[in-house]
């Protein structure tokens, strides 16, 4: 089968002003395409513009620069009342936080309705069917409908989450670390869900994580993002059996392995100090200033995305 | 095991909240022990009681009518913990057992300079000249791996990263050579790459002054990373107890299992479903009666429902399992398998 690409961005920049005349470069030239059906995980460090990605795609931000193209069309440009519903309908979104992401003062029926009631879509009776619909598809049932969110668990109210972004039945989803708040057991009962949906709905997703095992288990393109710009991108296996960046390297030697007998005796990469600001970004290659194999050139130029093979990019002078 | 008494003892400890829906039983019958130079590591889910049990040993939770130690004992260095006056206790809590949280800028004083505050610890530990606490804050700060140290004993917290404030803490509790370092959730709150600087800074301090360390963690990479010892806990209970390869290698307890399958599998070609825990942990308001994991156990007997069960000892060094599984009635009515060791449970 021949695949789909679905959303596309180009060079995509999005700046922020902050005091003292300085420009906070959060997302600085990300170019990545996802395909229908398929999920691109977003990995990097807190800072590394992974949610500013998200949110610019699903326009809570403007883009300083650079184009989205979702279904081939553009909708990078000005963002009126009339383009946001359109965006609405095929691009949603599920947070991290389930308990600051749902208005304490509606019932999860009006939640998941406030999409169709803004639009003014489904009359009293169809709208009852297919919250239930929707709460039963995320694994909640009709009793829930009128409760408030303070009445269920973080589990729960991720699923509730999830019933609302499906209910414009969009095409792609933008998952936010959507289990990061979450306790084990019950992180991969959420996971379970969102496969499920992706394979009944073709759905696509984008799905950052700092979880880099659960990103692994969901993805399968995953982008290693750093200080606002991609290092490396490939395919899911690919990347975790032949990680190539030096950061993407120094990022999965990071990851603790539960099991002491292997985490007390394997070898690990520790990255020397700290994340760079973003708003006095190293000259050159960002990762200059922490890489252990810097040369000159990496301190004067970016490096440019390569490919070196299978649709493995690496942005980084050694290769 | 050294014949020497160990650092710590916590024997049968339970506390609980009175609240106004009732009593919470948070923790519900503790017990461990911890040698010096050691590491136990607390896993489990968050409402299971692992804060609250590490809160009591420095006695950090709310102190009575709100909150009660309903039984049981603290025995460090000898003293009883529970029974120390709150001055007694103090010193304790200055000298001998500090204590690193999970958000290192909800724990440092926005309004006072990081060198002022750990040398406030210090004067506090029975250093009395102004300028040697001085002198020993500035080394402090400089173990815990923080770059030009003379200069951010100056800066105040916000003037530091997430990863540095970290650091700030633990200079902050180890600048007086304390016998036991209670570290909850120390990296929950950071990046993957500075949890594993904090980790090895952790390591590396412990070994230098033989510190023995409490670790409590939701993340299993963490333990096996630093754990010598590891109790799971749920529900305000134990379930297993044993040192920290045996709990990976031999898992006994269906709780155990269960957080352990619920991780990604390393092999994931073939897309199978997670296999989480179905259900949700209890409410501590009313603890069911038994085991308080039976609801959710895909082994549960009949007896799992109405009794508790004691510990049973299983296959490694002091492996300690609170289960019916392990009961010599339970194998003969039915064969079960450990799906860790693809072993039948002996």
């Amino acid at each position: 089968m021949e695949k789909e690409e679905i959303l596309r961005t180009e060079n995509l920049k999005k700046y922020f002003k902050v005091k003292g005349g300085h420009t906070l470069k959060a997302v600085d030239g990300i170019s990545i395409s996802l395909n229908r059906g398929e999920s691109l995980g977003l990995v990097g460090e807190s800072g590394c513009g992974k949610s500013t990605l998200g949110r610019t795609i699903i326009r809570i931000y403007d883009p300083t620069d650079g184009k989205i193209f979702l279904n081939g069309k553009d909708i990078s440009g000005k963002s009126t009342k009339k383009t946001r519903r359109e965006l609405a309908k095929k691009v949603q979104m599920i947070f991290q936080d389930p308990y600051a992401c749902l208005n304490p003062r509606m019932t999860v029926s009006d939640i998941i309705a406030e999409g169709w009631d803004m639009r003014r879509l489904y009359s009293k009776e169809e709208r009852k069917k297919k919250v239930i619909e929707l709460l039963n598809m995320v694994g909640l049932n009709e009793e829930h409908a009128n409760r408030f969110p303070h009445e269920f668990s973080g589990g729960q109210r991720q699923r509730i989450g999830i019933a609302r972004a499906l209910s414009m039945e969009p095409e792609v989803i933008i998952c936010d670390e959507p289990i990061s708040a979450l306790d084990v057991s019950i992180q991969a009962q959420v996971m379970n869900l969102l496969v499920k949906l992706q394979k009944t709905l073709d759905l696509s997703y984008i799905f950052i994580a700092h979880d880099l095992s659960m990103v692994r288990y969901i993805s399968d393109y995953v982008a290693v993002m750093y200080l606002g710009t991609v290092v490396e991108y490939a395919s899911n296996t690919e990347l975790y059996k032949n990680p190539k960046h030096p950061y993407t390297k120094a990022l999965f030697s990071a990851i603790p392995v539960p099991n002491p007998k292997v985490e007390k005796t394997r070898h690990q990469i520790e990255l020397k100090g700290e994340l760079p600001s973003p708003i006095h970004a190293p000259k050159g290659c960002k990762f200059c200033t922490r890489c252990a194999y810097a040369k000159d050139i990496c301190r004067e130029k970016a490096p440019e995305m390569k490919d070196i093979g299978q649709g493995h990019k690496v942005a980084c002078h050694l290769f | 095991m050294s014949s020497e008494k160990p650092l710590l003892t916590v024997k049968n400890l339970a506390f609980s909240f009175q609240t106004y829906a009732g009593e919470v039983q948070a923790v519900r019958g503790v017990s461990f022990q911890l040698e010096k130079g050691e590491t136990l590591g607390i896993v489990g889910e968050s409402g299971c009681g692992k804060s609250v049990t590490a809160k009591s040993i420095v006695r950090l939770n709310p102190e009575e009518p709100s909150g009660k130690v309903k039984h049981g004992e603290i025995l460090f260095d000898g003293k009883n913990i529970v029974e120390l006056t709150e001055k007694e206790m103090q010193k304790i809590r200055a000298r001998e057992i500090r204590m690193i949280f999970q958000d290192p800028m909800t724990s440092l004083n926005p309004t006072m300079t990081v060198g002022k505050q750990i040398e406030e610890g210090i004067l506090k530990s029975g250093v009395t000249s102004k300028d040697e606490a001085k002198k020993i804050a500035i080394e402090a700060l400089e173990m815990a791996g923080i770059p030009s140290p003379e200069e951010r004993y100056r800066q105040f917290p916000h003037e530091f990263s997430g990863g540095m404030r970290q650091r700030a803490m633990i200079a902050l509790a180890m600048a007086v050579n304390p016998k036991l370092l209670i570290a909850d959730e120390p990296t929950t709150a950071l990046d993957v790459t500075t949890q594993a600087q904090i980790l090895n800074l952790i390591k590396k301090i412990q070994k230098q002054y033989d510190t023995a360390i409490v670790m409590i963690t939701h993340d299993l990479g963490v333990v096996s990373n630093i754990a010598d010892k590891i109790a799971v806990m749920y529900a305000g209970k134990v379930v297993e107890y044993g040192e920290a390869e045996d709990i990976f290698e031999y898992a006994s307890h269906p709780y155990t299992w269960g957080i352990m399958q619920s991780i990604p599998p390393e092999d994931i070609s073939n897309k199978e479903p997670l296999k989480p825990i179905l259900g949700t942990p209890p409410d501590l308001l009313n603890p069911p009666k038994g085991c308080a994991f039976a609801a959710r156990c895909p082994y549960a007997m009949k007896v799992c429902r109405c009794y508790d069960a004691p510990g049973f000892g299983v296959e490694g060094n002091e492996h300690k399992v609170w289960c019916w599984l392990y009961d010599e009635r339970a194998k003969q009515m039915q064969a079960t398998v450990n799906p860790i060791t693809g072993q039948e449970v002996r």
